[in-house]
């Protein structure tokens, strides 16, 4: 799941956003860090007494949120540690008011309901966002950008030898391809008549556009190997 | 220009660009000119080659650096505080004004019958405030020190108990507006007619200055803050009760986020009420003169807030933001390869669907509903022994007016669900055409999903059974389409589920996980507001009739939520598998290119 976010260079980013598994995860790092706190200082400066337990907790459990996001330009530790991000909807860190909301809502989100709210609205929203995030206008993304290789390996590509190939395989665009891709993966995780059958006539198709005549291979692998020889005969 | 070429122009700008974002001393010209350069690359790029692994390269360098850049400007944290009081609260009030009369009448109306009533019945002021608040407060009064009850606990202990309890009445004003608005009504009542009640209780003891001056101290501040709760109620209740020209569930959006802005805007107030109440009400000995600044202070304080920063708000000319509109949500086919992704899917239909035909169905749902379960609970032979069996167990066995009740209901439901999916959009003439032109079919799976309500009473047991039947029943619906008459139709969805046996009781599992949880939330709103109501009035004469009438009405609504939620659940399964299994979404796509002629390059 992505979201764009229009620069003010008029150019549109895609950033991926956080997944559900994955904000669980912070929160829980979250919970880790607030409970150690809690016992492993409050409790050992402070003491036992009543009223600054009540006091000290009912702080330190109600702010944490809220202050680290303040103060850390949308992050928690728990969120730093797993690399996500609290921003608002146009990309630009948010605004004090926007993160109050959002954890004003937390008692309904997270505290009342047991989770139940924020897990029900954060997987059914279009941008993965809870009750608070839904009101205050932010959403959370994933800020690991490291998905991608990197320049290297594109130039690598560039390198490879383009004589075997058939240059034919121009005639086709990046549509068709995709058709190609989404039929496989079609076919690897449902392996039924009607795919396998869609699968041969495609590849027959393509046999024919390139004047190949050879049989041996099967279908399957065949298309395989024309999607990888596309992506490097049209660089 | 293909794309190696493309990369082999622009690359030296790009290692430039990551070499000096590594590095410690960076010109910025330099680097300015980098970024207006690789934004361009990127845009390029974009166009030309959208599905390349150069687009995502330059995204991920240009990302990177657009998340350091675009942080915030760092902001005054009190100027925030302002402007949070002086544009955002002041705006609301502007725009919601006629609740803040409407809660402001209502309180100062029950404060008048409060009054009133203590003058003319003497035990009056008893059944108010209880006997042992009275028992107290005469020992007091014989010890003179009337106000001594101010001083019975520790000031620290009074402080946080009293804030926390403030809070909570303010918010169940808040959220009684979920019941349009008569949950809140009710709250106001109640304490205005409190509070009219102990000060004429004082009067009549010939006490009034001396509690005066002494209750207003935190009173100010807490009455106040009653009736602004009380207004931010009205304001939630309204948006339910009259969503104007936007859909209900955009309106209760934007009311829940306004009135609880008004709610939060409260707490500080909660807090320095809670404060003089703790700290400052107990010194009963306090000099008059003391006890009045304090009063005006408070009273200026709010009047500041809720008056005179409005009143300058409305001269200015500004307004608040409204939101947009809704449409109609369908599953989305791109989205649903994982089993994750179904539930998500499916989620997403059901909050944006059911919301929207609840309302539609609700009228005459409820107007089947209440009489058959008035009847069922003033006429059947019921029998429950204890009221700790009500939480998730003991569904009593049903009559046939009760089933025939439900099976109604859910024939509604089912065909307004229907007329949604397969309309596109919802208007009674088609709901009633669907129901002409599929009559039997309907009948047929609304009797498959009622059905277990005639095998079972045990609640828990009747959500294990209803999941299987239920999602064939809506299969057998969405089957309607491809065949001809009644009989395929009901061949081809019995097949389909039968076929797909093991993903059907894998989500009817996680569906139940779903509604267990649904039904603790419900169970436990219910007790929290419902029963007391009903106790209070005693509708049906005994403990227990009420208790059985409270029961089956809100396990009736749990049922039809349950239903909408199986229903989006099993439409998207359907399109899914549909979909995966027998490529029906890309197969004209597949056969406009096999039909397609060679290109020669």
């Amino acid at each position: 799941m992505n979201i764009l976010i229009q620069t003010t260079q008029n150019v549109v980013l895609t950033y991926p956003l956080a997944n559900i598994g994955v904000r669980i995860a912070a929160f829980v790092l979250d919970l880790v860090i607030v409970i150690f706190f809690y016992f492993g200082l409050i409790l050992t400066i402070f003491g036992r007494s009543e009223i600054s337990q009540i006091l000290l907790s009912a702080l330190l459990f109600m702010t944490y949120h809220l202050l680290f996001e303040v103060f850390m330009n949308g992050q928690t530790p728990g969120k730093k540690i797993v690399n996500i991000q609290v921003v608002s909807m146009d990309g630009t860190s948010p605004t004090i008011e926007q993160l109050f909301i959002r954890w004003s809502f937390r008692l309904l989100d997270l505290g009342v309901s047991f989770g139940t709210v924020g897990l029900f609205f954060a997987m059914s929203s279009t941008l993965h966002q809870k009750l608070g995030d839904l009101l205050a206008g932010t959403i959370v993304v994933n800020k690991n950008f490291l998905q991608h290789p990197g320049l290297h390996t594109l130039i690598k590509l560039n390198q490879v030898e383009k004589g075997h190939i058939n240059p034919l395989l121009k005639q086709y665009s990046d549509e068709d391809m995709i058709l190609v891709k989404t039929l496989l993966s079609r076919v690897r995780a449902y392996d039924t008549v009607e795919n396998k059958s869609l699968l041969r006539k495609m590849a027959n198709k393509i046999k024919q556009d390139l004047k190949e005549t050879d049989q041996t291979e099967d279908a399957e692998t065949y298309l395989n190997r024309i999607l990888h020889d596309y992506i490097i005969i049209t660089r | 220009m293909t794309e190696s070429e493309f990369i082999k122009q622009n690359i030296e700008d790009w290692r430039k660009f990551e070499a000096s974002l590594q590095s410690t001393n960076i010109d910025a010209d330099e680097l300015g000119r980098l970024y207006s350069k690789i934004s361009g690359d990127l845009s390029y790029a974009q166009t030309h080659y959208p599905r390349r692994g150069i687009r995502r390269y330059l995204n991920q360098l240009l990302g990177n650096i657009f998340s350091k850049m675009s942080v915030a400007p760092k902001r005054d944290f009190i100027k925030t505080i302002a402007e949070f009081y002086t544009i955002t609260v002041a705006g609301i009030i502007v725009h919601y004004r006629q609740s803040f009369y409407l809660s402001l009448v209502i309180f100062v109306l029950s404060v008048s019958v409060g009054i009133y009533s203590t003058l003319t019945y003497e035990n009056f002021p008893l059944s108010i405030l209880g006997p042992e608040y009275m028992a107290t407060t005469e020992t007091n009064i014989q010890n003179n020190d009337p106000m001594a009850i101010y001083k019975s606990q520790s000031s620290s202990f009074m402080f946080l108990a009293i804030t926390l309890n403030n809070i909570k009445v303010a918010f169940l004003a808040f959220v009684m507006g979920t019941f349009s608005m008569l949950g809140t009504f009710y709250v106001l009542i109640k304490n205005g007619i409190m509070l009219g009640t102990f000060q004429t209780f004082f009067y009549t003891k010939g006490l009034l200055v001396t509690s005066f001056l002494t209750i207003w101290i935190h009173g100010t501040i807490e009455i106040s803050s009653i009736v602004i709760a009380g207004a931010a109620g009205i304001v939630l209740g309204k948006r339910i009760v009259h969503p104007g020209t936007y859909t209900r569930s955009q309106s209760i959006k934007t009311g829940a986020l306004h009135s609880f802005i008004i709610l939060m805007s409260t707490v500080p107030l909660f807090v320095i009420a809670g404060f003089l109440e703790g700290y400052v009400t107990r010194y009963t000995g306090l000099p008059d003169i003391a006890k009045i600044s304090i009063i005006l202070c408070s009273l200026f304080l709010v009047l500041y807030m809720y008056v005179y920063l409005p009143y300058r708000f409305k001269k200015s000319g500004m307004t608040i933001f409204e939101p947009g509109k809704h449409i109609i949500h369908q599953p989305q086919v791109e989205s649903v390869g994982s089993e994750g992704g179904v539930l998500a899917e499916s989620l997403k239909t059901f909050r944006k669907n059911t919301i929207f035909v609840f309302f539609k169905t609700i009228v005459p749902a409820m107007m089947i509903l209440v009489p058959v379960i008035c009847y069922e609970t003033l006429y059947s032979g019921f029998s429950i022994s204890t009221s700790e069996k009500f939480y998730f167990a003991s569904f009593p066995q049903i009559s046939p007016v009760m089933y025939f009740g439900l099976f109604l209901t859910i024939f509604l439901f089912l065909s307004a669900q229907f007329t949604l999916t397969y309309s596109q959009e919802f208007s009674h003439k088609h709901w009633w055409d669907n129901i002409k032109k599929y009559f039997p079919v309907f009948v047929v799976s609304s009797l498959l999903v009622s059905f277990p309500f005639v095998i079972t009473d045990e609640w828990t047991l009747f959500l294990l059974s209803i999941t299987f039947p239920v999602l064939s029943a809506f299969f057998i619906l969405f089957s309607i389409q491809t065949s001809q008459n009644i009989f395929s139709t009901l061949q081809k969805g019995l097949l389909f589920t039968y076929h797909h046996w093991l993903k059907v009781i894998l989500y009817s599992i996680l569906s139940l996980i779903m509604m267990w949880l649904m039904n603790g939330m419900i169970s436990s709103l219910r007790m929290l507001f419902l029963d007391d109501m009903f106790f209070w009035h005693n509708l049906f004469g005994s403990h227990h009739q009420n208790l059985f009438f409270i029961e089956y009405l809100s396990k009736s609504v749990l049922m039809m939520i349950f239903i909408s939620f199986l229903y989006a659940l099993s439409r998207t399964l359907f399109v899914q598998i549909n979909h995966q299994k027998y490529s029906l979404d890309i197969q004209e796509k597949v056969e406009t290119f096999i039909s397609s002629k060679t290109n020669k390059v």
